[in-house]
């Protein structure tokens, strides 16, 4: 019992970073109807930005320091792709706009190879709180972290969106661009503004999980494709599901790996995926519709 | 010349040249290493072409080829070392097995398109790679991997080297038959599924069964081409399929054209070449590939060959009427 | 009477709350041109993708020659005989403008993707057949020849519709479908649109149009069938029709029906 237990809790653990990347997803493509295939990208920038500037030696204002830089270079990266290349290229159709990911997430990729190099980097536990033990079970205190900064990020959204002028402009643009515009909101600035956040969750998510999955210039696509899943999973463009589709995936990969052959799971999360997509692509809470004939 | 006019012509005649050229490439080009990066260049076109067919006339992003060439090299190794199959039974079989099972599974597959698409064959490629390096009864996982496969030789009596060869006859059938493909009413029907599903469908074309059928060949041609990587390298381990090989296929088909036959030719030939022709390109390549992608996109949107094919055509004509 | 060639039997659609269509039974007649007009927002788009198979009817049934082909695909019913028009005209990107006429005769092709591998040679055969339906229907629209081999999306307004037109008549259809042909036509070539139509009719083609253009529908409809609020309103002759109070009405006596301009006088 208690191995079933610390298999759920490392499931929740990594299934609210992957709620982040959903996170990103979900409100960028409710700005833009565009999904930012580079999402992941942000998460493992964010990793790598954090390994960079404290090294494997973590120190309380350090660390934090660290996860600022790290938060701070890929809101910047979140900023340029939009300025610079989604906005360029609004005119173009649907194949080009999904190469255009493409393309940009391989620049991030290759870019981060030879800024942060090709090797796998570590970063310590942050600290700071005691390890706690439920009975057995073992709640690891970089857990904590991530799941204090779920909740705040959370929070954070919340309150943007209900209760500032800026938030409820970019929920009104999503729901009706052109009557939005009328209004005088600008659907650039809300591009801006969402690439922004996504940028800066992603990156706070790579930042916080660096001590669990090490920082690695490969991780991107795979943690877009699973954060990616978690948005489908909750319901694309609605942002709770993105965090419940987070931690299902979250407990499923574990589980997986707990039951199962560890080896695979990544690809258990590739191939839920998939089976969403085709069985039921407005997944949990969301209303899309996969375009047919 | 009359020959030029059509497209047809142009076609028959560029198909003569390509004979005629691997012909020369064959009898000519002694050294190995040159040799080696030609064949390289080769066997990707194949997979290439199909990418082309897919991606740049149907319309239809696949980023899951890297798990079709796998399923080719894998199944073509399987055969000779396990049941000692001749490698010619061996090729022909490790291409109907991708092509098979790509045929199975595209019908729930394309009811996605653009960002989905794209998506759910990065996660099939992904977890194709995740299974060729960790099922390692089968395919020897990332270490050893496949050892060993026997160089291929038709006639012993003939000596030399008889891989090229076929390598060479394998290009030109999978060109051939493109090129066919495209001037028949298959091929037009790629252009209007690309154009609108909708207007393709009320003009009596059955769209499902036409982009399960292109997705099929595709992954034919992908496993053709992994197969014959499988006997050429003779010994390899699941990271030559990682996705970074799906990524290289569409580069490929940009790099090329989205448009023609030919573009899958030059765009595998150049993104084969550049590697070798830049020092410390190695760790560049993701970066250069990306830059490359993006400002395509951006502003060639018909493939870089193409565009600069089309700016060379309006070059001359100004030329001419100055 | 001649026999019904297309019959809407209580057809409706309902997309999630609204309904679009409600109840609408209507015939068309074989070799007669008839016109479907109502206001904007009437449904009679959406009518014309229920009749083709794009979209699928909530309830009631859609015949042709008396078999029920509501179950079936918009591919499977181009090969009954039905073949469209757009709003706006929908090239086929990357083929020239003979081309897009070739994939209407391409309806008739039997070459399959296994023939590729087994008899490639058909392709020749099979092209030429194309090639000479193509050559035909687009003699028919008047397309100049200098313009066939351009691309398609090319061309001008005027010329992307000829070239639509041909593709549909490279079909060889018995039920062409035409959804605002004359939109963004001049009046000359508005005329010279109704003169093809009803030489289309005469050779017995059965004509369903889509317009908003009165002068055209009154000069060359057989029978007109008006929906309103994707209600059936009114069905009968121009001069019925041109009479009908609820039809007026609807038109919010804006009456392009009452001018005598637009009469019923025959031009052509």
């Amino acid at each position: 019992m208690t191995y079933f237990l610390q298999i759920l809790i490392s499931g929740l653990v990594i299934g609210c970073i992957y709620g982040m990347a959903a996170l990103g997803f979900t409100i960028v493509f409710n700005a833009t109807r565009v999904i930012n295939f580079a999402n992941g990208e942000f998460l493992m920038l964010g990793g790598l930005a954090t390994a960079a500037v404290i090294g494997a030696e973590a120190s309380g204002w350090g660390t934090v320091a660290a996860v600022l830089v790290a938060a701070a270079l890929t809101t910047l990266v979140g900023l340029l792709m939009q300025a610079l290349a989604f906005d360029k290229a609004k005119s173009r159709d649907l194949q080009m706009l999904v190469m255009l990911t493409i393309g940009i997430t391989l620049m991030l990729r290759g870019g981060a190879s030879i800024v942060f190099g090709r090797s796998v980097s570590f970063v310590n536990d942050f600290g700071g709180f005691p390890e706690l033990d439920a009975g057995g079970v073992f709640i690891p205190p970089q857990g904590l972290w991530i799941a204090l900064a779920m909740m705040a990020v959370s929070l954070a959204l919340w309150l943007l969106f209900s209760h500032t002028t800026i938030g409820k402009a970019m929920q009104a643009a999503s729901m009706e661009p052109r009557a939005a515009a009328l209004c005088g909101i600008e659907p650039r600035h809300m591009a801006l503004l969402a690439f922004a956040i996504a940028g800066l969750i992603g990156g706070l998510a790579g930042a916080l999980m660096a001590p669990l999955a090490p920082p690695f210039y490969e991780n991107g696509i795979a943690l877009g494709l699973k954060g990616f899943a978690a948005a489908i999973a909750g319901g694309l463009g609605n942002p709770i599901g993105a965090v419940l589709g987070g931690l299902l995936i979250g407990l499923v990969e574990s589980l997986s790996a707990g039951y199962g052959a560890s080896g695979y799971k990544d690809a258990v999360s590739f191939l839920l995926l998939v089976a969403v997509l085709i069985v039921r692509p407005a997944g949990l809470l969301g209303k899309l519709q996969v375009k047919r004939v | 010349m009359q020959v030029f006019k059509t497209s047809h012509g142009r076609d028959a005649l560029g198909f003569l040249a390509m004979a005629v050229t691997l012909l020369l490439i064959h009898t000519l080009v002694r050294d190995h290493f040159y040799r080696s990066v030609l064949l390289q260049a080769i066997i990707f076109a194949v997979a290439a072409t199909g990418m082309t067919l897919l991606v740049g006339f149907a319309g239809q992003i696949s980023l899951g080829q890297n798990a079709f060439m796998a399923m080719g090299a894998y199944g073509f190794a399987y055969q000779v070392q396990k049941f000692g199959l001749h490698p010619l039974f061996a090729l022909g079989l490790a291409t109907l097995l991708p092509t098979v099972v790509a045929y199975a599974i595209a019908r729930p597959i394309l009811r996605l398109s653009g960002h989905y698409l794209a998506l759910a064959t990065l996660a099939l490629g992904s977890a194709g790679y995740i299974f060729a390096s960790r099922w390692t009864d089968v395919t020897g996982g990332l270490d050893p991997g496949i050892l060993d496969l026997p160089k291929f030789t038709l006639v012993s009596a003939w000596g030399g080297d008889q891989f090229f060869p076929l390598a060479a006859l394998c290009l030109m059938l999978v060109t051939g038959l493109s090129l066919v493909l495209v001037h028949s009413a298959i091929g037009r029907s790629l252009h209007a599924i690309h154009t609108s599903e909708l207007v393709a469908a009320c003009s009596g074309i059955q769209v499902e069964r036409t982009k399960a059928a292109i997705f099929a060949l595709a992954a034919g041609c992908a496993g053709l081409s992994g197969a014959l990587y499988a006997l050429f390298m003779r010994s390899f381990n699941a990271s030559s399929f990682s996705i970074m090989i799906s990524i290289e296929l569409l580069m490929m088909v940009i790099v090329g054209s989205l448009s023609t036959v030919w573009g899958s030719l030059i765009g595998a030939l150049l993104v084969t070449l550049l590697p070798h022709a830049l020092e410390h390109f190695e760790s560049a390549k993701l970066f250069v590939y990306g830059t490359i992608m993006t400002l395509v996109v951006m502003f060639m949107p018909n493939g870089l060959a193409s565009s600069l094919y089309g700016s060379l055509r309006q070059l001359v004509t100004a030329g001419r009427k100055a | 009477m001649s026999q019904s060639i297309l019959r809407l039997d209580g057809v409706s659609k309902t997309f999630g709350g609204l309904k679009a269509v409600n109840n609408v039974s209507f015939e068309v007649e074989r070799g007669a041109i008839t016109a479907l007009i109502g206001p904007n927002g009437a449904g009679k788009t959406t009518l014309i993708n229920l009749i083709t198979g794009v979209l699928p009817q909530t309830s009631g049934s859609i015949q042709m020659n008396g078999r029920d082909i509501s179950r079936l695909g918009p591919a499977q019913r181009v090969r009954c005989g039905i073949s469209r028009s757009y709003q706006t005209p929908q090239m086929i990107r990357g083929l020239s403008a003979i081309d897009n006429v070739v994939v209407g005769a391409d309806l008739y092709s039997d070459f399959a993707m296994l023939d590729l591998f087994t008899r490639p040679w058909r392709v020749r055969r099979d092209n030429r057949a194309a090639q000479v339906a193509a050559h035909a229907a687009l003699t028919q629209t008047g397309l100049p020849s200098s313009l066939w081999n351009n691309p398609a999306d090319a061309l001008s307004y005027g010329d992307q519709r000829r070239v639509e037109v041909a593709r549909s008549l490279a079909q060889k259809p018995a039920l062409l479908l035409l959804d605002e042909p004359a939109a963004g036509l001049n009046p000359t070539e508005t005329e010279d649109l109704g003169r093809d139509l009803k030489r289309f009719a005469h050779d017995g083609l059965t004509v369903l149009l889509v317009e908003h253009d009165m002068s055209l529908i009154m000069s060359i409809a057989d029978r007109i069938v008006v929906v309103n609020f994707g209600e059936m309103l009114a069905e009968g002759t121009p001069q019925e029709i041109q009479r009908n109070e609820a039809v007026i009405a609807a038109y919010l006596g804006a009456d392009p029906l009452d001018t005598p301009a637009l009469s019923s006088e025959a031009t052509a």
